[in-house]
């Protein structure tokens, strides 16, 4: 699928736009053409063994949830038969999902590209089918944007009714052909910047674990209605999910800790928040928590716990209280981080 | 350097259940500052202070809360722990049993049960804490003549006072802050007012 979309990309966008910045883009795509085209060749071979039938429902199906009406100018397939027949209505299907997304995606992921939209309209498919095929690889984030919903349902309509071991494997080519896509979308940015670089960012793979990658692409994208940079709720619809769980961190937080001795959160002299060292501090065998400030202030004057009204030094072993407090702190913070990192 | 932070916690806290324990701190009314307090407490049930409101002056050192409040009551108490010439307080708490994890809020619920347990044997003034112990009826309806006397707030019928004192020649301002000065008592304000 990814290698059919190149060469609508190539060719559909770039005779759309014609602009000075374009010809460059266009340039350093002919450069991959002999991969891409070997690549495409291989795919091809393997679609045409495994059935037609399937892939061709599968392409022209996303046009029924589609809101955006398919252009008039491209003819709708009216039955699928023979192979060079197949292949056009697959490049149309896949045309209508560009000009579609196109649409979608024009106005609110400009930002993400630093590039301009003339010359990234190309790449921006590429991410975008990236993005299609982490969500259906993963099934796993929500669509957040309006367009990676439609691309969802569309996967849904496909995962109910032709779900099957053809369907896995075109995906699991998909996810073959996805680092390369990686690659291309690098390129093709580079290219925006300085052309003549393209070819050497090109020849270099760049080794991108999938998962890792789809993350990084849902991230971006997800985070776009986010508008403020901010850290992700545990229950936030929009995080990923393979972002580590640290909602564990909850049950043994150290605020919980804190609350459970009820006074120990605040200095009931000064009113002050007592930090762990305050809240390990325990100077008086009668159990009274204050903050160190405080009680130099106190052993300054009469020295007597404020709990008890006893002197400081007449507590027996009150520096062996302190020193028995402070290791189960101690092993409580270990005991947090222990617990946190299974997770991730 | 008076801890102003904890002094203001303080504040809030007392005020927002006064309601229920029937004490209040608030800024004297002379000035904003918070080393100088006014609280106020409500006489406890089935005593003779019953249904009073007895304030107390409080003066905060700069030691706050290291060094115990200066407390004395300013309503006219008959009480063998509390002065009834000036108001002191013998209250352990506010002396060398002072802790600083105290608050003005607990000093002054302590205040509050001194005056629903009288402890006769370590007194204040000599005289009640006399009666106390010999003429037991006779100290609970001094007690209860003095509250009814002293501590009962009667804001109602101010107005007339101050225009009864305004009808004898004194300017209105004046009336007005020596009627609060002897709280609302008519005959003292006067007297105030003629000497001063």
């Amino acid at each position: 699928m990814g290698s059919d979309a190149t060469m609508v990309h190539a060719s559909a966008p770039a005779f759309s736009k014609d602009s000075g910045k374009k010809k460059k883009n266009i340039r350093a795509a002919r450069l991959k053409q002999c991969k891409l085209d070997a690549r495409r060749e291989q795919w091809l071979s393997q679609v045409k063994s495994k059935g037609l039938k399937n892939f061709t429902y599968n392409a022209t199906q996303p046009k029924l949830p589609c809101p955006t009406p398919p252009p008039s100018s491209l003819p709708r397939p009216s039955d699928g038969s023979g192979g060079e027949w197949e292949e056009s209505i697959k490049i149309r299907a896949k045309q209508e999902n560009i000009i579609k997304l196109e649409d979608l995606h024009d106005s609110d992921t400009e930002s993400l590209f630093n590039s301009p939209s003339s010359t990234s309209s190309g790449m921006n498919y590429l991410m975008k089918n990236c993005l299609c095929e982490s969500h259906s690889s993963h099934s796993s984030t929500s669509g957040s944007g309006s367009y990676t919903q439609s691309v969802n349902e569309e996967k849904d309509d496909d995962g109910d009714e032709e779900k099957g071991d053809d369907d896995e494997e075109k995906e699991d080519d998909d996810d073959d052909g996805f680092d390369d896509w990686e690659t291309i979308a690098d390129a093709l940015s580079n290219a925006n910047d300085d052309s003549e670089n393209c070819p050497k960012s090109e020849t270099k793979p760049i080794p991108f674990r999938e998962d890792i990658h789809s993350d990084l692409c849902n991230h971006d994208v997800l985070k776009k209605p986010e508008g403020l940079p901010r850290a992700w709720r545990s229950d936030d619809a929009f995080r990923p999910q393979s972002l580590p769980s640290l909602s564990r961190s909850k049950h043994c937080g150290i605020s919980n800790w804190m609350n459970e001795d009820g006074q120990a959160s605040l200095c009931p002299i000064c009113y002050e928040d007592l930090d762990l060292t305050d809240t390990s501090f325990l100077p008086c065998s009668c159990g009274f928590h204050l903050c160190l400030f405080c009680h130099k202030r106190i052993m300054e004057a009469d020295g007597r716990c404020p709990g008890c009204r006893k002197l400081y030094n007449s507590a027996v072993g009150g520096d062996q209280n302190v020193a028995i407090t402070a290791t189960p702190s101690s092993s409580v913070r270990f005991h947090c981080s222990h617990s946190i990192n299974p997770g991730t | 350097m008076l801890d102003a932070a904890r002094v203001q916690k303080e504040l809030v806290e007392c005020n927002k259940d006064c309601h229920i324990s029937g004490i209040s701190v608030d800024l004297h009314r002379d000035g904003s500052s918070l080393y100088h307090l006014t609280g106020t407490i409500s006489g406890p049930l089935d005593t003779p202070y019953e249904g009073g409101a007895f304030e107390i002056d409080i003066v905060l050192s700069e030691s706050y809360p290291f060094q115990p409040p200066k407390m004395q009551f300013k309503t006219k108490v008959w009480h063998p722990n509390i002065s009834s010439q000036n108001g002191a307080i013998c209250l352990d708490i506010l002396k060398d049993q002072w802790s600083p994890a105290l608050t003005l809020k607990t000093a002054l619920l302590s205040l509050q049960a001194l005056l629903s347990a009288p402890a006769p044997n370590d007194p204040q003034d000599a005289v009640v804490a006399k009666q106390c112990l010999n003429d037991h009826t006779t100290f609970v309806a001094t007690a209860r003549y003095w509250t009814e006397a002293f501590a009962m707030r009667t804001t109602v019928g101010t107005e007339e006072k101050v225009k009864k004192l305004m009808e004898m020649g004194f300017p209105e301002n004046l009336v007005r802050s020596a009627l609060e000065n002897v709280k609302g008592d008519e005959n003292m304000a006067l007297e105030k007012l003629c000497s001063g």
